[in-house]
């Protein structure tokens, strides 16, 4: 008997057919790095990616519940793995590395991957915002286009509409299916992640894309949290976690061409400017002014104040950063002034 | 490594819960207790007196120098500060964008954020282009040194780009600060504008032209006057906005000029001003361009000049032509010396809807009152940038 789908708005075959990928890329989580950089490369691997998507279309379209759809795709890809096994001209590399995959997907279950990670992200950026997290539920969606023009193996993007309900925010990932590869699954903590610090618990009078805090300082911070929680979420994904959001992050600050990309570049310019600053001037250890910064920008987003003034803020951080800015960071930096009255220093020199 | 990170976010923390730094570190809060007690003295447990949840365990950094002593150990620090920034080109688009979104946000005090954090970035841009490197807050929009390098620079493109910038911000800052630019200097840059618009390629950079033309109209617009000759201004401005860029730009600076000329800025006495008889019996007059549209057909009459482009215009007209005007001028005059209205958009609704009232007495005349109306409601949807904020 098929479960309904979880995520109102998403037929259940198309959610059959991310659940089974998305099971056997978590299960084979250790090796997804490997997996990745063998389907960059073309080949065998290659090839085995794309029957392991077209396993999942088959197994999808059946009337079957979650679980029975993952055990039967990863039975049938099983299969071919074996048939490619036996191939005498493969290369070492990717028969050592197949020979992995298959064992580990056999692990593969029906529980749902997306929710672990979110749960795991929500549990500690709720612990950040204290009493100002809003509580979130997650929704999956299939998008029919790459979310960006130029195509990149991430196929997958997240983002949390405004304003948010009175329940609480929701967290939409939206995911081409045709696109959904190891490399976007490797990348789903580092995008929730960026949901969770940046939009969730958001206390402001709008949203906007081309926020520079909102899409670029906090960017910058989702990314210090997302280095310092992969291993507390998962520890077997974290190092793939961790290079796909490097990579992911290199490639979107090269859109310079969209009001985000532009954000995101300022904004995390504008981030290591602030860091560099309490590096000089307050005396701050190198590790001390990333979590200064970090620290910073979460009580700005906590504050109920227009978007316009946390703007206004970043745009004051261009280096070198201007004297009454300086004083009133000072004057934070020793717990002599809150970021209310911070935030106050800076309308004010507008 | 780990143990340098914990102490680094107890540094950034001073005084916290185990669950509050965890999340500012990748171990779980077992190692870092342990972590944190092994940095004593300069890490300290406090033990009483604290507010929070039973079973919480709270430190404190009690010598911030020592930790940071220690931290610092083994490390160098870059004197030079951060590496060469490379945003000016994202910056640059992000003060454009700014300054044009500027004349759709409705709240006065946003829009002053909005265009300082506008000129913030461009001020940003613009000092990496002065000889004397200044720090970019110093960078003066209406200095001589700014003007001269943006004269001589290479790129004639990106002159008449920046040059188009820095207007626009200047504008902008005095619409929100109540403090004009001399008219004369907004003329003589409209003509060099004129001359460098084909420079200005791209939707964005036409828009902040646009936005050129917006402001500095603006800037002479009568808040405090009657409503007909707020209604005139508006409709001209408006109108102005709607043509094509370059002929916007070329008409820009006769508007200016007639609205700065006339010693109240109130262009006209009435929306139907007589100027005399010409020999031949007909009527010379200055006529609100609007009522033109919902003359009969059969009456004639013949436009002389744009006293107000867009909004007044001298005409010659056969007597009942003159007549027929004079008498709906009246009408129109008449609701609006009892508008209740404020804003320019409602000022210029009301007189779509006596526009069509007066059509409608006139059998045959719907169809080209519709068309009039619905041309003036879109003038009215259309955002401008309101007149300057009175000077604080």
């Amino acid at each position: 008997m098929p479960a309904p789908c979880p995520y109102t708005g998403l037929e259940p075959g198309m959610w059959r057919n991310l659940l089974a990928r998305a099971a056997i890329f978590h299960a084979t989580r250790t090796k997804l790095s490997e997996f990745c950089d063998h389907v960059d490369q073309g080949g065998v691997v290659q090839y085995a990616l794309q029957d392991l998507a077209m396993r999942a279309r088959e197994c999808a379209a059946r009337d079957v519940d979650d679980a029975t759809t993952v055990n039967l795709v990863v039975e049938a890809w099983d299969v071919r793995l074996t048939e490619t096994l036996s191939l005498d001209q493969l290369d070492a590399e990717s028969r050592e590395l197949l020979a992995e995959l298959q064992v580990l997907a056999r692990c593969a279950s029906g529980d749902d991957p997306f929710r672990e990670i979110f749960a795991g992200i929500t549990a500690l950026a709720s612990t950040l915002y204290g009493d100002a997290w809003r509580s979130a539920t997650l929704g999956v969606a299939h998008i029919r286009r790459h979310p960006r023009a130029v195509l990149d193996p991430y196929g997958v993007t997240a983002t949390t509409p405004w304003p948010p309900a009175d329940a609480g925010a929701e967290v939409e990932l939206h995911i081409h299916c045709d696109e959904f590869g190891p490399a976007a699954f490797a990348a789903l903590p580092m995008l929730l992640t960026h949901e969770c610090i940046c939009h969730v618990p958001a206390r402001q009078d709008r949203a906007s894309n081309d926020s520079m805090f909102a899409e670029g300082l906090l960017d910058w911070v989702a990314y210090v949290f997302h280095e310092r929680w992969a291993v507390k979420l998962d520890r077997e994904l974290a190092p793939a976690a961790r290079w796909h959001a490097e990579v992911l992050r290199t490639l979107l600050s090269q859109h310079t061409d969209t009001p985000e990309g532009r954000a995101r570049r300022v904004g995390h310019r504008a981030a290591e400017n602030l860091r560099a600053w309490f590096e000089s001037d307050c005396d701050q250890a190198p590790d001390e002014s990333r979590m200064t910064v970090a620290r910073l920008a979460v009580q700005l987003n906590k504050l109920e104040r227009p978007l316009v003034d946390k703007d206004h803020f970043v745009s004051l951080l261009g280096w070198p950063l201007p004297p009454p800015l300086t004083d009133a960071l000072r004057a934070w930096e020793s717990r002599e002034l809150g970021a209310d009255a911070l935030l106050d220093v800076a309308v004010r020199s507008a | 490594m780990t143990a340098d990170q914990v102490l680094a976010a107890a540094a950034a923390l001073r005084e916290f819960s185990l669950e509050e730094i965890a999340v500012f570190c990748d171990e779980q809060p077992p190692v870092i207790a342990d972590i944190l007690a092994s940095a004593g003295p300069a890490v300290e447990r406090v033990e009483q007196d604290h507010e929070g949840e039973p079973g919480e365990q709270h430190w404190r950094v009690a010598d911030l120098a020592g930790l940071r002593s220690a931290l610092r150990r083994g490390t160098t620090r870059d004197p030079a500060g951060p590496a060469p920034d490379e945003t000016a080109g994202a910056r640059l688009e992000y003060a454009e964008e700014t300054l044009v979104g500027c004349e759709a946000e409705p709240s006065a005090e946003r829009r002053r954020v909005m265009v300082a954090t506008a000129v913030n970035h461009l001020r940003q841009v613009l000092a990496t282009t002065l000889p004397s490197r200044p720090p970019w807050w110093m960078v003066e929009l209406a200095g001589d040194e700014l003007e001269h390098e943006l004269r001589q620079h290479p790129d004639p493109a990106i002159a008449a780009r920046l040059q188009l910038n820095v207007a626009v911000a200047r504008l902008a800052e005095g619409n929100v600060a109540g403090i004009p630019i001399p008219t004369s200097e907004l003329i003589e840059r409209a003509t060099h504008f004129h001359g460098t618009i084909s420079l200005l390629g791209g939707q964005r950079l036409q828009g902040l032209a646009r936005g050129f033309i917006d402001l500095a109209t603006a800037q002479l617009a009568p808040t405090a006057a009657p409503a007909i000759d707020r209604l005139v201004v508006a409709v001209a401005r408006r109108r102005l906005r709607e043509c094509d860029l370059d002929a916007a730009m070329q008409r820009l600076g006769p508007l200016l000029r007639t609205l700065d000329t006339v010693p109240d800025r109130t262009p006209c006495q009435g929306l139907y001003l007589p100027l005399g008889q010409l020999p031949d019996g007909s009527d010379r007059a200055i006529v609100y361009a609007d009522l033109l549209q919902i003359l009969p057909p059969d009456l004639r009459w013949q436009p002389q000049s744009e006293p107000l482009p867009g909004a007044l215009v001298e005409i010659v007209a056969e007597l009942a032509a003159s007549d027929y005007l004079s008498r709906c001028a009246r009408t129109l005059e008449a609701d609006l010396a009892h508008s209740p209205f404020y804003s320019d958009s409602a000022l210029i609704g009301q007189v779509a809807h006596v526009l069509q009232e007066l059509a409608q007495r006139d059998a045959g005349m719907h169809a080209q009152c519709d068309t009039t109306r619905s041309k003036l409601l879109a003038l009215a949807k259309a955002t401008v940038w309101p007149a300057p904020a009175p000077r604080s």
